[in-house]
């Protein structure tokens, strides 16, 4: 099967916008997870409620809640836009972000579960021997946490290839910049005669979810070679 | 010296602990599961924030909350080897063993090779903790605190998490821990079997406070000593000295304050020191107030009654001094009436040689 150049287009979009998501995400969902999970603290149940409530408020209200906070007439949009220039709507940045918000309540529970996992007196033993915190952190708790680390990419990686609904109230539906996959397919159907492009595009993408399967399965094995028992 | 203060609480209950232990040589926390023995752990390691205290271990104050001082769990060199071992599971054996070594600020005293020799984990190096039996775990616990090289060693109840058959191998590798490098351990437990074995201190925790807290001679064969005295497996712990000739056929023959005490030989090994420690049952010790004759007991002591103490269950603890040691016995309260049992009164105390047979602590083990 080889792609037509727009078909290559709408795949490395998708790719932008997932990975560049991901880079974002995945720190603030193992930061979340681990607040959540080593910490009480007051006002924790609304803390924790505001971080799940992508998963329960429709996508398209997401991509309008960020409308409001960093589109160009916004005060943060603008503040963003004058300081930095960096413009979010209609970008492949603005995409990724519509698309990380919505991943990231999944990704947090992901990784909470596996820091749920850890057995806190692990930690006092490295504690003991001379660990401070953030070594304590690299060295016993982030390698123990890492398969679930994993499972949370590739879980917000396939959410942030598929989001269609935040994407394209905040980032519209622009060929090259923000028209994922999703988009693309959307695209395509609503074009005459579009329906061939449509079903390659949606191929292209079981491909493309097919291998981040295979391949989080492969690293998730390598990463958690020391729970093999005798 | 060791000195140790500390107040704090966890869910409802409060410790205040406060005793000295001396710098060399195992100091056991004894006390009931509930006591406070885990609270002091944690607040000892650093693990939970104390309401107040004041922790110095060998002029080191780690803690002192008068002073403002309250060094994190990573500085105090306070080495744990929890029950279960407590292994880094994404680490093999080599690098657990390596852990603390690596992040030890001074200069390497102890050399490797010589603990893992003594500890016998050589061929574990490559593993993983999931493929180790619970004894290897606990041997590679101990190899790993150690070479963190800690100013204390805390041994949260080593033997808790191994098998009965075990015991005895890794209460064996803790005395030669013990003797070969020479650090302070303070050994938590409940079992009385693990105190008699390894003590030299002893400190007596119940509901939160320290009731007692000596050299566990002047602990053990005492009427008086609060939460031992009045257990079914109260006794003395003798302090015997091998001698020049001193075998007799297939008896052993140990010297007791100028007395003879024979034992026999299954335990030789055991005496590589010249000193064993033998722990006699006070309901294994019988007293006459005449030299008996015809007799198959074999140890016949000379001793001179200190005191004597009504226990619960009726019976009396009577408290006999040999030389300076102590020896306890119980009679019942009849007997005491009969004989005249009073202070100051010089009676014989007769022991079978097989209630001397084990080293400290072994039979307990064997039969608890």
């Amino acid at each position: 099967m080889v792609l037509s150049g727009s078909e290559w287009l709408a795949v490395a979009t998708s790719l932008q916008v997932a990975l560049r998501a991901l880079t974002f995400t995945l720190p603030l969902a193992l930061l979340l997870a681990w607040l959540l999970v080593r910490y009480r603290f007051p006002g924790r149940a609304l803390f924790d409620a505001l971080v799940h409530s992508p998963l329960v408020l429709p996508p398209v209200v997401v991509g309008y809640l960020l409308l409001l906070t960093f589109g160009v007439q916004a005060p943060l949009g603008r503040w963003l836009n004058d300081l930095f220039g960096l413009r979010l709507v209609f970008t492949t940045n603005g995409a990724a972000l519509a698309a990380g918000l919505v991943a990231l309540p999944i990704m947090v529970r992901t990784i909470r579960l596996s820091l749920e996992g850890i057995d806190p007196r692990l930690e006092r033993a490295a504690r003991s021997l001379g660990a401070g915190p953030i070594d304590c952190f690299f060295a016993v708790t982030l390698p123990l946490a890492l398969p679930g680390i994993l499972a949370a990419a590739l879980l917000g990686f396939a959410m942030c290839l598929g989001e269609f609904g935040a994407v394209i109230t905040f980032a519209a539906n622009v060929p090259g910049e923000t028209q994922t996959l999703a988009l693309a397919i959307y695209g395509a159907l609503q074009t005459p005669g579009g329906e061939i492009i449509a079903l390659r595009l949606a191929v292209i993408s079981v491909l493309i979810a097919v291998a981040a399967l295979l391949a989080a399965e492969w690293l998730g094995r390598r990463a958690s070679r020391w729970s093999r028992s005798a | 010296m060791i000195e140790i203060e500390l107040v704090g609480s966890r869910g409802g209950f409060t410790l205040q602990a406060r005793f000295t232990a001396p710098p060399q040589g195992v100091t056991a926390v004894f006390g009931a599961s509930g006591a406070g023995k885990s609270t002091l752990l944690d607040l000892l390691a650093g693990h939970l924030a104390p309401d107040r205290g004041r922790v110095v271990i060998a002029g080191r104050v780690v803690l002192d909350t008068a002073q403002g001082i309250n060094l994190p769990a990573a500085e105090r060199h306070i080495g744990w080897v929890p029950q279960d071992g407590l292994l880094f599971p994404h680490l093999d054996v080599a690098a657990n063993l390596r852990f603390g070594a690596k992040r030890r600020r001074q200069a390497a005293r102890l050399q490797e090779a010589r603990v893992i020799d003594t500890l016998g984990i050589g061929h574990l190096l490559d593993r993983w903790p999931a493929q180790l039996s619970g004894g290897e775990r606990q041997r590679v616990a101990l190899g790993r605190a150690l070479l963190a090289e800690p100013a204390l060693l805390l041994l949260d109840e080593p033997l808790a998490a191994v098998d009965a058959a075990r015991k005895a191998e890794i209460l064996a590798l803790l005395e030669c821990i013990k003797r070969e490098f020479g650090l302070p351990m303070l050994h938590v437990t409940h079992s009385l079997a693990e105190v008699l074995r390894l003590a030299d201190h002893l400190v007596l925790l119940e509901s939160g406070q320290v009731i007692a807290s000596d050299r566990i001679d002047a602990l053990m064969g005492r009427a008086e000593t609060p939460l031992l005295a009045m257990r079914a497996d109260a006794g003395s712990l003798l302090d015997l000295q091998s001698r020049a000739a001193s075998t007799d056929g297939e008896a052993w023959l140990l010297d007791l304050e100028g007395q003879t005490v024979q034992i026999s030989g299954n335990h030789r090994a055991a005496s590589d020191t010249g000193h064993i420690r033998a722990y006699v049952l006070a309901n294994e010790v019988i007293i006459a107030t005449q030299e008996p004759i015809g007799l198959s007991v074999r140890n016949v002591l000379r001793t001179k009654i200190i005191q004597l103490r009504n226990r619960h269950d009726g019976s009396v603890l009577v408290e006999l001094a040999v030389g300076r040691q102590h020896l306890l016995a119980a009679v019942t309260e009849t007997a005491v009436r009969a004989l005249d049992l009073v202070p100051g009164r010089e009676v014989f105390a007769l022991i079978k040689s097989l209630s001397l047979d084990a080293p400290a602590g072994l039979r307990l083990l064997e039969t608890g």
